[in-house]
């Protein structure tokens, strides 16, 4: 056996072929898995061990080819040609064995070590495709292993040959092959020969793949060969390689690269003709269920209610329907809600344990851990059950293969606004149908070949709603919009989606110019949800925002429960009212109050959406604390006055939602112990008249806080759904399009637009209501 | 190892009354596509999905006979085992013959 123990071993394929799939097998890591071609944009790498060998392995992007045209197909060469793995292993679709075998091809062609992963075999059967491998490895010269990554079969023999090739690698040249470019071998030989003569590039690279690649007019190819020759010598070659290519056309009537491809295809043929074998053709009920989901009206009928379907199920599975089996406060079993478990978690059962070890007595460090970190910690995570059903369900979506159907109804409608239909998946991620993260949405507009909306997507992407906005829309829906949650979900979702297509379209028009470029996207079958990746992604992203909650939020938390604690007063006698209006925090949002109460936000406010600048997260635990800390000022003079305006305000206005329960008008009316029993008590009520309760308790502190009304809260929800993307967001744009202007643009206009949203709807609404 | 097969010169009926333009085609309709008339790119990456001169294809979906009111819908294909959908922008540059 070969003594090196370090292995590099590459995936690569056609965008869906599976490499994911198998990635996620081979080194037991969880590389999101989806049924859209383009999900993975970036390289990812992970391990297994082989006895004592240590095998890396590199999830590349799809490519549908390997020219040098776009930038996946660039990112995958140069890491074959300059990491050069000791193994490549490329994943076909065995149910589309000619289109991938054109791609097999190409590489065959760099002279690589290759093993085939011929996945998809279950499929392949299904369709009634019977597939002679002993065949195909003897006419491709590589081994071919049957596989189906789904349930991981063939997969161990994967393995098995990753390290028989590696093994060999260092004592055998790979096998060299040829495709027959008919009436162009005599050109390609030509250059082939003159290219042999320079020693680094036959070191480095295969010399008739260069010739080849020249005669494709692969600028790599040219580059190449500058680099490996200081020597002036190549002009003439490259020049005279343009003129030949010329004569070629004029002789043939056809490009170079056309015959190249032509060549390849019909070889494909030959060799799918001499394999397979169909035993029978099954009816495609695929293609009618098309019709109907790619019709240009059935199809967004279609769009509309699955993501209605979808988000109503995964909201009343999170909070809504009392599934989850639970052992409450007073230790008897019951039927809870998901988020009502995480709830008690953290509002009675951890509090109550700390209570039982610690004895805390009140001051700095019992107000640190029981509103600082606590409180915070536990805000975030009453969200963890809405995300990790929202998740499961859009995994659903994408594995079901319905999304690329998404994409192509949509896609005039996006061109129509200067974008692309394949600004849906990035929208998407991004938060289209609400929960999603700006910053992988970001990243995956890298698919997208044309710059001009590749930035427009970037730029409108941190519009979505990401899973970070959820929680604060979550919460404010819970208080003040719980009869029409679906409503007003629908709502936020269709006005977000407006709000980013007339800015996409104003910005195209604007600052970018250009056209929208075409679209071409495969629709992969339709495939019933693996349930483990359902699981998994669901998982992954829940994690990642524990993650996240753990770690910057709660630094951020106890850095703004440090900022409304301190300075602490110096006549210990003060009352907390006045320990908090004078706070360092106060003093902060009190700097925005004279702007921002044209929108209804008061400093508090003001201090909440300072802190979602760091990550959106971060808004309702800052509530929390905020509101949990003031509860003292119950009684302040100024709140109560406003609370007679806003609630008449509240009665008055239709159609954003009103609180008409009279147990909820009597929470409005009646001042809230929160510290003590009263909350409590309300609480239990609320459950006990079985309301769809999101069970937050910042929810009924909010509906009880005078100066927040249904108004109030539909503003602020527009806020937070148009200002600044996050910190991590705003630097990821900034290295995408490379341009600092890109991510201060986005900036200037998110908020900007914000504000003035903002204020003309509050105001607009204070107005019609004669409230003004 | 040599595959040895020949590149095809494919005959190109340029011209001819069975020569349009995809995005002519109207649904249910066969052909075999003509030539690609598009940028490398788009070429490469169509040719990559299966798309080559002498391609046999059925329109799925979209299109439009009509040649004074042609559609802008997407064009669903079915190419083999593959489904694609092409805009009409590029539908436009697809020469094909029924
Ligand atoms: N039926 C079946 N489905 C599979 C198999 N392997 C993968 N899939 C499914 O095919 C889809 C695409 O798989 P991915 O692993 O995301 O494909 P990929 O090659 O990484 O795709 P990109 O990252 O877009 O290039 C997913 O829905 C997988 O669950 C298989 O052997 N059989
Ligand atoms: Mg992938």
């Amino acid at each position: 056996m070969d003594e090196h123990n370090e292995i590099l071993a590459a995936l690569v394929g056609q965008p869906n072929s599976g490499k994911s799939t198998v990635f996620n097998y081979l080194t037991g890591l969880h590389q999101t898995v989806a049924n859209y071609p383009g999900v993975t944009v970036v390289k990812k790498s992970g391990h297994y061990h082989d006895g004592k060998r240590h095998i890396e392995v590199v999830d590349l992007p799809g490519t549908y080819s390997l020219t040098s045209y776009s930038q996946e197909e660039r990112v995958t060469r140069d890491f074959l040609l300059l990491e050069r793995p000791e193994v490549v292993v490329i994943v076909i679709d065995a149910s589309n064995l000619r289109r991938h075998l054109y791609f097999v091809f190409q590489l065959l062609e760099l002279q690589i070590p290759l093993v085939i992963c011929l996945n998809m075999m279950d499929i392949a059967h299904r369709r009634g495709f019977s597939i002679d491998i002993a065949e195909l490895e003897k006419v491709l010269g590589v081994p071919v292993i049957p596989a189906n990554g789904r349930t991981g079969e063939g997969l161990e023999e994967l393995r098995r040959q990753i390290n028989i090739i590696s093994a060999k690698h260092d004592h055998e040249s790979p096998v060299t092959w040829k495709v027959n470019y008919g009436a162009l071998e005599p050109l390609i030989e030509e250059f082939d020969k003159i290219l042999s003569q320079k020693e680094p590039l036959v070191q480095d690279f295969p010399t008739r793949w260069l010739a080849v690649k020249l005669l494709e007019n692969d600028r790599e190819a040219r580059r190449i060969i500058q680099h490996h020759t200081h020597d002036k010598d190549w002009e003439p070659l490259l020049e005279s390689c343009v003129k030949k290519v010329e004569d070629y056309e004029k002789q043939s009537g056809d490009s170079p690269r056309k015959t190249i491809a032509s060549s390849r295809n019909t070889l494909a043929e030959t060799i799918e003709k001499q394999t397979v074998q169909r035993t029978f053709v099954p009816h495609r009920n695929s293609d009618t269920l098309d019709l109907i989901l790619c019709h240009p009206f059935l199809g967004l009928i279609s769009v509309a209610a699955v993501m209605f379907i979808t988000f109503q199920l995964a909201f009343n599975l999170a909070d809504g329907w009392t599934w989850f089996p639970w052992i409450n406060e007073a230790g008897v079993f019951e039927w809870n809600t998901p988020l009502g478990v995480v709830d008690s978690i953290f509002s009675i059962w951890i509090p109550a344990l700390l209570d039982s070890c610690f004895h805390l007595p009140e001051g700095d460090l019992h107000s640190l851990i029981y509103d600082g970190v606590i409180a915070g910690i536990g805000g975030v995570l009453t969200f963890v059950p809405t995300i990790f059903f929202i998740f499961l369900f859009i995994s659903i979506l994408e594995q079901s293969g319905y999304i690329a159907r998404v994409v192509v109804v949509l896609d005039r409608l996006m061109r129509f606004f200067g974008l692309h239909g394949q600004s849906i998946l990035p929208m998407i991620l991004g938060g289209g149908i609400v929960g999603g993260c700006a910053l992988p949405a970001v990243m995956a507009t890298r698919s997208m070949r044309e710059q001009r909306e590749r930035i427009l997507t970037i730029m409108v992407v941190p519009l979505m709603n990401c899973g970070a906005k959820v929680p604060v829309f979550a919460l404010l829906i819970s208080a003040f919009f719980l009869e029409y949650q679906g409503l007003i979900l629908a709502a936020i979702i269709l006005i977000s989606w407006t709000i980013a297509l007339i800015v996409a379209s104003v910005l195209g028009k604007l600052f970018i110019g250009g056209e929208p470029s075409p679209l071409v996207i495969e629709l992969p079958t339709y495939q019933v949800p693996g349930l483990r990746d359902m699981l998994f992604t669901a998982g992954l992203q829940s994690w990642w925002f524990v993650k996240k909650a753990g770690t910057i939020i709660l630094a951020v938390n106890v850095f703004l429960w440090v900022l409304m604690y301190y300075p602490r007063p110096a006549d210990p006698n003060t009352d907390a009212a006045t320990q908090l209006a004078n706070s360092y925090a106060a003093q902060m949002g009190r700097v925005f109050e004279p702007a921002s109460q044209y929108a209804g936000f008061d400093w508090r406010d003001n201090v909440a959406l300072i802190g979602g600048f760091a990550a959106k997260e971060v808004i309702v635990s800052t509530m929390a604390t905020m509101y949990g800390i003031e509860t003292e000022n119950e009684n302040d003079e100024e709140d109560n006055e406003n609370s007679t305006n806003e609630t008449e305000i509240e009665n008055d206005i239709n159609g954003i939602g009103s609180v008409d329960k009279p147990e909820e008008e009597n929470i409005l009316k009646e001042p809230v112990d929160v510290q003590g029993k009263g909350l409590t008590m309300e609480l239990e009520e609320i459950k006990t008249d079985n309301l769809d309760i999101q069970g937050k308790r910042l929810a009924i502190r909010l509906r009880a806080e005078a100066g927040w009304t249904p108004l109030k809260a539909f503003v602020f929800i527009l806020f937070v759904m148009i200002y600044n993307p996050c910190l991590a967001t705003c630097a990821v744009i900034w290295r995408e399009t490379g341009h600092i202007k890109y991510m201060l643009m986005t900036m200037a206009y998110t908020n900007g637009l914000a504000f003035l949203v903002a204020v003309m709807v509050y105001q607009l609404a204070l107005f019609l209501t004669g409230h003004l | 190892m040599i595959a040895n097969i020949d590149s095809p010169t494919p005959e190109i009926a340029f011209r001819s009354e069975k020569v349009d333009y995809l995005c002519h085609f109207s649904e249910g309709q066969s052909g075999t596509i003509v030539d690609l008339i598009l940028e490398p790119e788009l070429q490469g990456r169509l040719m990559g999905m299966g798309l080559f001169t002498g391609t046999r294809f059925r329109v799925l979906q979209g299109g439009n006979a009509s040649k004074t009111k042609p559609s802008s819908r997407p064009i669903l294909l079915a190419i083999g085992n593959t489904r694609i959908a092409i805009g009409h922008s590029i539908a436009s540059k697809i020469l094909v013959e029924k």
